[in-house]
């Protein structure tokens, strides 16, 4: 009776340590809903998938390198250079200040999207380079290309025919209809945005799931050198997975642009902790061949509506970033113990 | 063929080394992680009382 008893208080308090995470952050979102009811206005619900859409879709991409044991910290930058050229290409051509003054109409919208993303790929695909050739750690080789995207973009802003360097904005109407419209149902608006994030997260599903990428992705995350002598392409694949982490983060500076409708240096800042923290909140693990995507798109959206709320309830954003903090350090805490207790 | 003292020295010393470098990549990652389920279960509790502190801190100031 006294074992039974001192078994089911174990197997509580694993259950309650093993899902700390969500438990804390349905308890947030509780608590802010019980202090403002109107909290979880539909209005408010849509504004949070807005917001959570191009994080989500830069989670998306980090998953995969996260999955293979890697990070990336040049996210944010990348996707603000990627932002800034997608801005510049789809200026409004009655804007005076414009960045190509010589362009006479509005390009199609594949021309800045197909920009965007070459952008964000060569960062990525160098990223990739330096992880599986040059054997060096995630951290270094990210940083390095962090670092190298923001000055390029301050670069690319402060290279404007006005001789200012003021945000890049005045987009033209296309643009803003395609990348941050609305679809009308009924009387509600769905932003485009999340049925684009929606979209992508599909394809990554697929992607991971149902071809020979993805099995080599977790492979070679689970046990790199087991994934080689297996006879995968631990290069190709790695190459690869960077590969698509680029285009997703070009996709999401071209709708970045469009959401903030202004794109200046600061672009993109501090996106590189809201992505992976994405990542770690939906189980994907720092130690590599464990993730989901819908788990990505759930975190992406629960940080998304922690931020909001917090924001909602007016908590100081200094206190903001602690607790933003301190939700990565419990991931990754909960992380380490169930790897533990898997060894 | 006997072999020189010096060299199975050498010998050894280099095996060991190899045994030195074959630490599990995971346990390199997140540290050598010699650290039991009870130890990671009190700094899970103390982070979310930390959690639940600065949230309430948070709040409290932010509704001042």
């Amino acid at each position: 009776m006294q074992q039974g008893k001192a078994f089911n208080r174990q197997r509580v308090t694993d259950f309650l340590l093993h899902y700390a995470m969500y438990i804390i952050l349905l308890a947030i979102l509780v608590t802010v809903s019980i202090i403002r009811p109107n909290f979880l206005a539909l209005g408010n619900i849509l504004n949070i998938l807005k917001q959570a859409s191009t994080k989500g879709i830069l989670a998306l991409g980090c998953a995969g390198l996260i999955v293979l044991a890697g990070t990336d910290l040049s996210i944010g930058r990348v996707m603000g250079f990627s932002a800034a050229v997608t801005a510049a290409l789809v200026q409004s051509v009655t804007y005076k200040s414009r960045y190509f003054p010589g362009m006479a109409q509005d390009l199609p919208l594949i021309v800045p999207l197909l920009a965007s993303i070459v952008i964000a790929v060569i960062f990525s695909l160098i990223n990739g380079f330096g992880v599986s050739k040059l054997k060096m750690h995630a951290f270094i080789i990210t940083l390095g290309t962090q670092l190298i995207a923001f000055g390029a973009n301050c670069l690319f802003i402060e290279a404007q025919p006005s001789g200012t360097a003021q945000a890049l904005s005045t987009f033209n109407q296309t643009f803003k209809d395609v990348a941050a419209g609305d679809l009308m149902l009924g009387t509600v608006k769905i932003p485009l945005v999340v049925l684009y994030f929606l979209g992508l997260a599909t394809i990554m599903w697929v992607v991971w799931n149902k071809t020979r990428l993805g099995k080599n992705m977790f492979a070679v995350g689970g046990n790199e050198e087991a994934a080689r002598v297996s006879g995968v392409n631990v290069v190709r694949t790695i190459m690869l997975v960077y590969l698509i982490a680029g285009v997703l983060y070009g996709i999401a500076g071209f709708l970045e642009a469009a959401r903030i409708q202004s794109v200046g240096a600061n672009t993109g800042l501090g996106y590189e902790t809201d992505a992976i923290s994405a990542c770690v909140i939906g189980g994907v693990s720092f130690s590599g061949g464990v993730g989901t995507i819908q788990g990505v798109v759930i975190g992406a959206v629960i940080l998304q509506a922690i931020n909001f709320s917090l924001n909602f309830i007016g908590v100081n954003p200094y206190y903001q970033y602690i607790i933003r903090g301190l939700i990565i350090v419990l991931a990754v805490a909960i992380d380490v113990r169930k790897y533990i207790v898997k060894k | 063929m006997k072999r020189d003292a010096r060299e199975l020295r050498g010998e050894l010393a280099g095996a060991e080394e190899t045994a030195k470098g074959r630490v599990p990549w995971r346990d390199r990652l997140y540290g050598r992680l010699k650290v039991s389920v009870a130890t990671m279960d009190k700094i899970i509790i103390a982070v979310v009382v930390l959690l639940a502190i600065v949230l309430l801190l948070g709040v409290i100031t932010g509704n001042r």
